[in-house]
C-alpha cells in the first residue's frame, strides 16, 4: 500500500501547520491508516510541535474527504465547525485543532482533530458485559448536544428542513428507495404507516444523525470519543434517540435495546438529566420504524451501486442481501406499536 | 437432455464446504473478512437455488392480498391507501410478515432465530 501523504505532502503540511500553531517547527510523524469509511480518509498522526501556544506533542486524527462533497453529508470544513460546536457543549467529540477546508494544500479539504484511545467496532463492544454506566453516559452525551438549537454561532450553514422533519426524511429515503418502493410491498407499506402515524415533533435540535454503537470509541469501559459526525444537521430530538434503540443496531444482542450495550432505561435516565427534557416513548417507537427504513435505503442504495456496475463490490452485493433482515425488524417493530396502541 | 452429475447444487455443496473446512483457516487476517463474504454469498446462493417452497409461500401471500401475482399492483394499492383500514392493515401486515420470513430463509436463516 503505497504512504497516505507524500513526502512532499508532509512537508507542505508541516510548513502550513507551523503557521497555524505560531510555532517555531511542527514536526509530523508516525502517519499511518486507519480503518476510514467509503466517504472520508482518516489517518493517524502525531504532531511535535516547537514553540507557540500548543507546544508539545499531541496525538492526532488526519480527516480528509473527496474535493466534491458526498450527497447527504457534510463538507470536512463543516464537520469540523460542528464537532467544534459539540466539543464546546461538553460533548465527549475529538477536538478540531486545525482546519484546512478549501483543498488548496494538499488537493483535499482537511481537518485534524485530537485522536482517542479505544475501540468503535459494534461487535467487539456487545461482547462485554452490559455497562450502565455507559449507557447513561451516551444519554448524557446526547442530551448535551442537544442543547444546541437553531441559531447557535458557527452552524449557519447547516440546511433547515424544506417542509416538516418528517416530510424531508419520508421525501429523502423514498427517492434513495427509487424503483424499490413501486416493487417491494414490504417498503411501500413503511412509507405508507411512517406517513400516517406521524408523531408529534418537537424543537429542532443538533443532531448527530448517525448516533448509534460503531460511531463512538470505548477504552476500558470508559467513553473516550463520539465519531463520525458528517451526517449531522437539525432534527427532531427523537430521531437519535430512535436511531441509538433501533434493533439493526444492536450487534446481534437484541435483548439490550440501548445499542446492544445496556438498558434502554438506564440510557433514558442519563438523557433526561442532561437534556431536561422528557422521552416521548410513543415518538421513539415511530423514529426506530424511521431507523429502519432509512437503513433500508441507505442498504439498498449501496446494492445498487454494485448492481449498476459502477462499482462492483462483494461487500456491497451483500448488503443487498441484507434487506429482509432490516425490514422484518421493521415490521416487528409496527406490529409492536400497532399491538399497543 | 443429459444429466451432469454432480447437479449444481451438489456442486456447490461440496465447495463450500472445501472453502470453510480447507481454505478459511489458513487465511491471512487480512484475508479472512473476504472469505467469510465469498463463503456467506455461496451460502446464499445455494439456499436459492431450493427455495421453491419459499417462493410459493411469497407468490401465495401476494396473490391472497391482491388477486393478482405482481407485486406492482401490490405496492400501488398499499401507497394509495387501499390497505389503511384496521383490518386489512392487520391482514396485510401478518402477510408482510410471512413474506419477509420466507425471504429470509433463503437470505439469513438465523435471522428467524
Amino acid at each position: 500500500m503505497s504512504d497516505p501523504l507524500s513526502p512532499e505532502q508532509l512537508q507542505l503540511l508541516s510548513s502550513w501547520l507551523a503557521v497555524q500553531a505560531g510555532a517555531s517547527a511542527v514536526a509530523v510523524d508516525h502517519v499511518r491508516r486507519l480503518s476510514g469509511g467509503a466517504i472520508s480518509v482518516n489517518l493517524a498522526m502525531d504532531l511535535d510541535i516547537a514553540g507557540g501556544p500548543m507546544a508539545g506533542r499531541h496525538a492526532c486524527v488526519f480527516r480528509s474527504g473527496a474535493a466534491s462533497g458526498v450527497s447527504a453529508s457534510l463538507s470536512k470544513a463543516q464537520e469540523a465547525a460542528v464537532l467544534r460546536a459539540a466539543f464546546d457543549a461538553g460533548v465527549t467529540a475529538p477536538q478540531p485543532l486545525f482546519v484546512e477546508g478549501d483543498g488548496g494544500l494538499l488537493g483535499v479539504p482537511f481537518y485534524i482533530m485530537r485522536r482517542a484511545t479505544g475501540v468503535a467496532a459494534g461487535y467487539r463492544l456487545v461482547k462485554a458485559a452490559p455497562s450502565p454506566a455507559l449507557a447513561r453516559e451516551l444519554g448524557q452525551q446526547l442530551g448535551r448536544l442537544h442543547a444546541i438549537r437553531r441559531g447557535a454561532a458557527g452552524l449557519d450553514f447547516l440546511p433547515l428542513p424544506a417542509n416538516s422533519i418528517i416530510d424531508d426524511c419520508l421525501d429523502a429515503y423514498r427517492g434513495w428507495l427509487g424503483d424499490a418502493v413501486g416493487t417491494d410491498p414490504v417498503l411501500a407499506y413503511g412509507l405508507r404507516w411512517l406517513d400516517r402515524r406521524r408523531p408529534v415533533t418537537g424543537e429542532l435540535v443538533l443532531s448527530h444523525r448517525d448516533y448509534r454503537t460503531g460511531n463512538y470509541m470505548v477504552d476500558e469501559g470508559r467513553l473516550t470519543a463520539i465519531i463520525d459526525w458528517e451526517f449531522a444537521g437539525w432534527s427532531d430530538p427523537m430521531e437519535d434517540i430512535g436511531w441509538f434503540c433501533a434493533a439493526c443496531w444492536r450487534f446481534g444482542r437484541r435483548d439490550r435495546e440501548a445499542g446492544g450495550i445496556g438498558d434502554r432505561a438506564d440510557f433514558y435516565a442519563g438523557y433526561e438529566e442532561a437534556s431536561g427534557r422528557r422521552i416521548d416513548h410513543k415518538a421513539v417507537g415511530w423514529w426506530e420504524v424511521m431507523a429502519h427504513l432509512r437503513w433500508a435505503a441507505i442498504a439498498a442504495q449501496q446494492a445498487m451501486r454494485h448492481v449498476s456496475g459502477a462499482e462492483p463490490s462483494l461487500e456491497l452485493a451483500l448488503t443487498g442481501r441484507m434487506l429482509p433482515e432490516i425490514t422484518y425488524d421493521m415490521l416487528r417493530e409496527i406490529d409492536r406499536m400497532e399491538g399497543a396502541a | 437432455m443429459i444429466r451432469e452429475l454432480p447437479d449444481a447444487h451438489n456442486l456447490l455443496e461440496t465447495a463450500l464446504t472445501s472453502l470453510r473446512a480447507d481454505l478459511l483457516p489458513q487465511l491471512p487476517d487480512h484475508a479472512r473478512y473476504t472469505g467469510l463474504m465469498v463463503a456467506n454469498a455461496l451460502s446464499i446462493v445455494l439456499r436459492d437455488l431450493r427455495a421453491d417452497t419459499a417462493r410459493a409461500e411469497m407468490a401465495k401471500e401476494i396473490f391472497a392480498l391482491t388477486g393478482q401475482a405482481d407485486t406492482t399492483t401490490l405496492c400501488q394499492s398499499i401507497l394509495a391507501g387501499d390497505f389503511d383500514a384496521p383490518a386489512r392493515d392487520a391482514a396485510l401486515r401478518q402477510s408482510l410478515l410471512a413474506i419477509t420470513r420466507a425471504r429470509l430463509s433463503i437470505n439469513n436463516p438465523k435471522a428467524l432465530g
